[in-house]
């Protein structure tokens, strides 16, 4: 074994995940797809355009995709509606995941009574509904994305938090942090070198099912109609437009709906695949 | 010259209280502990599982805070130290551990993890030069250089002892307490192991705290003996006076349970076992901690217990021992 | 003292040879290891880590892992164990087989009380039924020393101390009166004093019941204690095999004079440093062509690393393979 950090090793055995690969490189296509597939087109998803109101799949018109009641372009439309779902959902699980680490972290290499109130805090955010929390948070600030964006992470990073916890608590217990106090590191440096690092493991796989979660709860709320508001797109509020079509025109449903799955099974087998990688029984 | 001395040491844990705001009551493992060491002096620390050795060794390098007592290094009492003087103090106290793979990061290369400790005590090196110390301490520990750039999952587990003793000397310390080194080891490798130990204790002057429960291993490291039962000394005395005759029954009785390979002798040591379990930590009895299983047990013994009495040059906390 | 040796071994294990699937490739832990017990003998298998000497009680008891496999012959009353079918394997484990384990944390069902794990053997093996089950467990928990059995029985696993947890398992193995018992590592996880209890249950037991037992540890004091013969192992394969008392007084082969210098004493004369065996034990990977001791030994010969040396008759009751000690 030629000197490969573990963390080397458990990509190594991730690459070696067929499913795990072929669904990252779709996943690649379709966020490569989002972002620079509306250059693709001369207009955006917000132009309306009179010739072509509620048009039909038409592969050699100007809209192969059709278009929607307000002659919007719908492929662009959803593309663009991608942007927004796939930003906030990588960019939510990041800073949500990055909380929780921290908190979870500091929470679980304490102990004792720091320890347990944090933990009760945890627990009492846990019990507020969902929902109400976001509505609440979206109004006290204000409206608008940010917000949207702040109530989600805000409740998105007690998970990460308590899974950290519980690594970090076990990681406290290992003579390498015995060593590490002997050695004169402060409890900060400890946390930071030594106890975050080794729940990388444990991060990455829970962090990547974050996202599909975060997508999922910017897509629900916007489909609720609490989310990303018209005339922006996202898949969420795409979809409750599609869905109140259903009965005529499905293609309003089906795209950003397929789309949509399409991207939450990719990130579910990558998922799968990192937790495969890294099952820290494996050690 | 004393390098370390205690004082009625006493160490415990902190049991939390049964509610969120009650106070954490103290569950004392150590008792009462006297101690002295010197420079390349191994004091070897003996016992059973719950007899607090591990929690002593800590306590003497202040791992783990006493609850009464005092430990003194080079005659100042570490609780008065301001906390960045103990910290660049820790690199003259070190300690290596009992599974020498936990012992290490995992996710960090062995240079790093040898030379970390550098970074606290003497800031200010460059990459270059804590790797070049690293180096240096693998090579005193009989490790080649390209060992610096491996991980520890593909040690061995002496492999991983002598890095856990690399990362210790980097700070050229004074003293090490060495808690079960050499338990998680196959026997060729104890051998190796500890003959590291008593090379650089010739070497550099170290001096050791070699806890263990292994007596015969003890008995070639160490130049003092000290015998824990249930958190308290029980026999304390040179090496050869120990070896030669241990005055304290538990004692006896611990050296007439370690095997030997030697069936001659071992055939007439079958059948004399000594019968019953010590109580547990949590529950420890009113008299001498031994009672309970020795055997010239008189009722004095449960009532009141013994204290270390010297016996010329040697302690043993024991009412019936005759000088 | 072990019974009247009869010329009927009770056990004879022939070219035994454990390998594992690995990614990697294959790894053979067990190298063609051939040796006999009789009826009520105590044989010790001694070695360090990587020399396959839990592998080899595995096999016999048909409890290897998924990517394992076996070859040669264990024929036990009758019987090539190895080439058993789990049905019949069965009737012979748990009845005239029994096998006790390192780790007495883990080797009782933390669910069951203790009495009934110890009846369950019975009722199931021998058809007794519950009440009398019942008492003969109370019975054998006595009989290992359980103070209060009729009341500790009772209790769960998680209620009692290692070394009693390893006193249950040792009656509930005994229980049945088996012909043999496997025994591997059964005190290594014990403190001094409770090892020395053990290790005298068993030697106490064994020779009032008859039962033959196999010894696998790696503590060469253990084996001085409780062992009639024994086979040294290294790398799979044996290096020294015979009685215990002569080969710990004079080892002819290089492995066991280096374990025997590398193990300290209580008693004996002290030597500024231990003995040592230099390197580390092997650890996977395929078998070398020649000695596996060769890469750690210090006394060999070109012969060592290109030819396997025959296991050969030193004296009727001595075995080595070692080039440098010659056949008679």
């Amino acid at each position: 074994m030629a000197d490969l950090s573990p963390l080397a090793l458990q990509l190594r055995r991730f690459r070696a995940n067929r499913l795990a690969m072929v669904s990252l490189g779709l996943l690649t296509c379709i966020i490569f797809a989002c972002f620079f597939g509306p250059y693709a087109f001369p207009f955006s998803g917000e132009d309306a355009d009179f010739d072509y109101i509620s048009a039909r799949i038409d592969l050699f018109s100007p809209h192969p995709f059709g278009t929607d009641e307000f002659g919007r372009d719908l492929l662009v439309r959803v593309l663009e509606g991608g942007q927004v779902s796939l930003t906030i959902g990588f960019l939510g699980a990041l800073v949500a995941g990055g909380i929780g680490v921290l908190y979870g972290a500091v929470a679980g290499y304490a102990g004792g009574r720091a320890d347990s109130l944090m933990m009760r805090a945890v627990e009492i955010l846990y019990g507020f509904p969902y929902v109400i929390l976001v509505i609440l948070l979206s109004l006290l600030l204000g409206g608008g994305n940010v917000a949207l964006f702040a109530a989600i992470v805000f409740t998105l990073w007690l998970t990460p938090a308590v899974i950290v916890r519980a690594q970090a608590q076990s990681l406290a217990k290992r003579e390498f942090i015995e060593a590490a106090r002997a050695g004169g590191m402060t409890p900060r440096q400890i946390v930071l070198e030594h106890i975050v690092p080794n729940c990388a493991g444990v991060v990455i796989v829970y962090g990547s099912l974050l996202v599909p979660e975060v997508i999922l709860a910017e897509s629900f709320l916007s489909f609720l109609g609490i989310g990303i508001k018209e005339p922006q797109a996202s898949w969420g509020n795409l979809i409750q437009a599609g869905v109140s079509e259903m009965e005529t025109d499905l293609r309003l449903l089906l795209l950003p709906g397929g789309l949509l799955a399409a991207t939450l099974f990719c990130l579910n087998f990558i998922a799968d695949g990192l937790r495969d990688a890294f099952d820290p029984n494996d050690r | 010259m004393t390098l370390l001395q205690t004082r009625n040491l006493e160490v415990g844990y902190r049991i939390p209280g049964a509610g969120l705001l009650s106070k954490p009551r103290i569950l004392p493992i150590v008792h009462n502990v006297n101690l002295t060491l010197h420079p390349a002096r191994t004091l070897g620390i003996v016992g059973e599982s719950g007899c607090g050795k591990s929690t002593l060794g800590r306590a003497l390098i202040r791992l783990i805070a006493p609850t009464a007592g005092q430990v003194l290094w080079d005659g100042v009492d570490m609780a008065e130290m301001p906390p960045q003087t103990l910290r660049l103090r820790r690199a003259e106290l070190q300690i290596i551990f009992q599974d020498p793979v936990a012992a290490l990061d995992p996710r960090m290369t062995l240079a790093r993890i040898i030379s970390r400790p550098l970074a606290t005590f003497e800031p200010g090196l460059t990459r270059a030069a804590l790797t070049q110390r690293a180096v240096l301490a693998l090579q005193q520990v009989g490790l080649s250089a390209d060992f610096a750039h491996r991980y520890p999952h593909e040690l061995s587990g002496g492999q991983a002892q002598r890095v856990g003793i690399a990362r210790a000397l980097i700070g050229k310390p004074r003293l090490i307490v060495c808690d079960e080194p050499v338990s998680a080891l196959d026997v060729s490798i104890q051998a190796q192991v500890v003959n590291l130990l008593m090379d650089l204790q010739d070497s550099v002057g170290l001096a050791l705290v070699f806890i263990s429960h292994n007596l015969s291993i003890v008995r070639h490291i160490s130049h003092d003996v000290m015998v824990m039962c249930l958190g308290r000394v029980v026999e304390h005395a040179p090496r050869d006076a120990f070896y030669a005759r241990p005055l304290h029954p538990y004692a006896q009785a611990l050296m007439l349970a370690v095997p030997e390979p030697d069936p001659t002798r071992e055939r007439h040591r079958i059948g004399q076992s000594l019968p019953g379990e010590l109580p547990s930590v949590l529950n420890p009895p009113a008299g001498c901690v031994f009672a309970s299983r020795c055997p010239i047990v008189q009722p004095r013994c449960h009532a009141e217990r013994p204290e270390l009495r010297d016996f010329g040059g040697r302690q043993a906390a024991c009412h019936f021992i005759e000088a | 003292m072990p019974l009247t040796p009869t010329t009927a071994n009770l056990l004879s294990v022939r070219d035994l040879v454990v390998s594992f699937r690995l990614p990697g490739g294959a790894m053979t832990a067990v190298d063609r290891v051939t040796f006999d017990v009789k009826p009520g003998e105590v044989l010790g298998i001694v070695g360090e880590s990587g020399s396959g000497k839990s592998q080899i009680l595995f096999s016999l008891m048909g409890l290897l892992a998924a990517n394992g496999s076996v070859g040669g012959q264990a024929v036990f009353q009758g019987q090539n164990l190895l080439g058993l079918t789990p049905a019949a394997l069965d009737r012979v484990r748990g009845v005239s087989l029994s096998m006790i384990f390192q780790d007495p944390m883990t080797s009782l069902n933390p669910y069951k009380r203790v009495g009934d794990q110890l009846a369950e053997g019975l009722r199931v093996h021998q058809g007794l039924s519950k009440s009398d089950a019942w008492r003969s467990a109370v019975k054998m928990l006595d009989r290992v020393r359980i103070p209060d059995a009729a009341n500790r029985a009772r209790r769960y696993p998680h209620e009692f101390s290692g070394g009693m947890r390893q006193r249950v398992m040792i009656a509930m193995s005994l229980l049945v009166r088996p012909a043999l018992l496997l025994a591997d590592e059964p005190t290594t996880a014990l403190d001094v004093t409770i090892q020395a209890q053990v290790l005298d249950l068993m030697a106490e037991l064994a020779r009032e019941i008859g039962t033959a037992i196999i010894l696998v540890t790696h503590d060469l004091g253990v084996v001085a204690r409780l062992c009639d013969r024994v086979i040294v192992l290294y790398g799979g394969r044996i290096m020294e095999q015979g009685s215990a008392e002569p080969l710990f007084i004079n080892p002819v082969h290089p492995y066991s004079q280096g374990l025997l210098a590398a193990t300290p004493r209580l008693t004996d004369a002290l030597t500024p440093r231990l003995g040592t065996i230099p390197g580390t034990p092997r650890s996977g990977g395929a078998m070398l062509p020649g000695c596996p001791f060769a890469p750690r030994c210090t006394v060999k010969i070109a012969a060592c690393e290109t030819t396997q040396p025959p296991l050969t008759a030193i004296t009727p009751d001595r075995h080595a393979a070692c080039h440098l000690t010659g056949a008679p």
